[in-house]
């Protein structure tokens, strides 16, 4: 009885401390080898993550502990609505920390959500997106875009 | 996102994502994009991570002209034509020999065959390999082939089976040969002792091996033989234990497993309609994993058909797309329930609705 109502103490790197339930708290992976250690009894300090994205995260793990009965297709719903309400800034903070936390479905869900925004667009508007220099000379870029020339047919 | 830079496995974990097209167009971006993109290991990353996903799948169907077109599996909406390496002259035909892993392995009347990747529309062109049996006079012969992925050996191979009948009796002579693309030449490997049942349908990749339909004797019964890409051996495959009589066998692969269809004779002829059933073995090799997707039974039909060949699982798995008298596909729903069909008619982007029932009948 005792097991299931551990808290696990984590500290972001803005100070604010977060008390979560230890089921909860093993969706990442990388507290899950802590307790599993037995290094888990003392708050957990996140150097890179903010008190905001790691309440996201929580709040994300959260919904798939309560969702364990609920069917695939409401899953993915709650993943979708989950994911949409994200700005890019912070999806990107969210997959550098689900990448450290090790939290995979997190991951997979953030990847795929910024490669189906980057779908279909320019190589121009990428590196805008991204602030990406370009670092090719002029006529290394040309020389690439030449050889696949089709892909940039935008129609299909 | 703007003053931090992103790790170069998120990168990749994200890019992995996307369809070969986008890909190509982004390697402009800068160098690290482009070396990524470039980087073997990632184009491994990314076709496991589209065979796990069941992502960027297409149906290669041929068109009118003999050309090959490419339907998106999803939607099934719009068929798109393929500029194929070996067309010249205004021939476009070619035949397909086998597909893996986005490959696809064709060749010309002309006798030269094509590994191709449709989505980088790279390609490798070589002869077909000389059938040396077939210069003894034989009365009549056929050559097939099966093209597939050798894992152990990282290797892509093609095989050539020639049949050759010498002599009014029904004793036949085989040549088989192994093309191997890390090597890129061809070799004669150990003879195949069964008769091939069919003389214009290639071999079915699944599990590592290379599938036909094969009897002992010319008129027996039919059997699935595999040939193992790695040992590079035939043996035969073991069929479920329930099958009745009277029947005819198609191999094809399905979500990656070996998958049977099983025609049953209704009349006294070869010809007559059929009732029709598909199996899938879950596990390879496992004989008591077969197991009945569904069976389509003739009385049930709305109206009758001649001729179903299960082609693909949806993105899914909760139907089976099937094609049916050589001119329709169709998706089945689960058994017992209704589904639409749809029908993709030379390019036209037409979509018709019909409701039809598929029966189900106990093993």
């Amino acid at each position: 009885m005792a097991s299931t109502l551990k808290k696990i103490i984590l500290k972001s790197c803005d100070g604010k401390i977060l008390e979560v339930e230890e089921a909860v708290a093993v969706q990442s992976q990388m507290i899950k080898n802590m307790i599993e250690d037995d290094c888990a009894n003392e708050e957990i300090p996140l150097p890179d993550i903010t008190g905001e994205i790691l309440s996201m995260i929580i709040e994300y793990c959260k919904m798939h502990v309560d969702g364990e009965n609920n069917s695939n297709n409401e899953l993915i719903a709650r993943d979708a609505d989950f994911i949409t309400r994200v700005d890019l800034n912070t999806l990107y903070y969210l997959i550098v920390a689900a990448n450290f936390l090790n939290v995979k479905s997190l991951l997979d869900l953030t990847c795929q959500r910024v490669a189906d925004i980057i779908k279909g667009k320019s190589p121009e508007e990428i590196r805008l997106t991204f602030n990406i220099k370009n670092d090719f000379t002029p006529e290394e870029e040309e020389e690439i875009r030449k050889k696949n020339a089709w892909a940039f047919d935008y129609k299909d | 996102m703007a003053t931090l830079s992103v790790p170069h496995d998120i990168v990749s974990e994200i890019l992995r994502r996307l369809g070969v097209k986008d890909l190509l167009r982004f390697k402009c971006i800068s160098k690290a994009w482009c070396s990524l993109i470039d980087d073997p290991d990632f184009a491994k990353l990314h076709l496991s991570h589209s065979l796990k996903t069941g992502t960027n799948l297409s149906l290669v169907p041929r068109g009118l002209d003999g050309g090959l077109l490419s339907v998106e599996l999803d939607s099934l909406k719009r068929a798109r034509r393929l500029k194929h390496p070996l067309e010249s002259y205004g021939d476009k035909f070619a035949d397909l020999l086998g597909s893996c892993n986005g490959l696809l392995a064709l060749m010309s009347r002309r006798d030269e065959i094509s590994l191709w990747n449709p989505s980088t529309r790279k390609s490798r062109t070589f002869p077909a390999a000389a059938v040396e049996i077939s210069r003894g006079r034989p009365r009549r012969g056929f050559v097939v082939y099966g093209f597939g992925y050798d894992p152990i050996s990282d290797d892509y191979k093609l095989l050539q089976m020639a049949q050759y009948y010498f002599s009014n009796d029904d004793s036949i002579k085989s040549e088989v040969k192994v093309y191997s693309s890390s090597s890129n030449c061809w070799r004669r490997i150990q003879d195949f002792n069964f008769y091939l049942k069919y003389k214009l349908v290639h071999g079915v990749y699944a599990n590592n091996a290379l599938h036909f339909v094969v009897s002992r004797m010319r008129r027996s019964e039919p059997l699935v033989a595999a040939f193992d890409l790695g040992t590079e051996e035939f043996c035969l495959l073991e069929l479920p234990d329930c099958l009745g009589t009277g029947f005819s066998l198609n191999v094809r692969a399905m979500g990656g497993c070996i998958s049977l269809t099983v025609y049953y004779y209704l009349g006294v002829h070869v010809w007559d309609v059929h009732d029709t059933e598909i199996w899938v073995m879950k596990e390879y090799g496992v004989r008591e994993s077969w197991t009945k997707l569904i069976s389509v039974k003739q009385s049930e039909f709305i109206w009758g058909f001649n001729y179903v060949l299960p082609l693909a699982f949806s993105n899914n798995a909760d139907k089976v797309l099937m094609y049916v008298d050589k001119n329709k596909f169709m998706w089945s729903g689960n058994v017992g329930r209704e589904s639409r069909n749809y029908l993709i008619n030379k390019e036209a982007e037409k979509e018709r609705e019909m409701a039809w029932k598929l029966g189900k009948r106990r093993c």
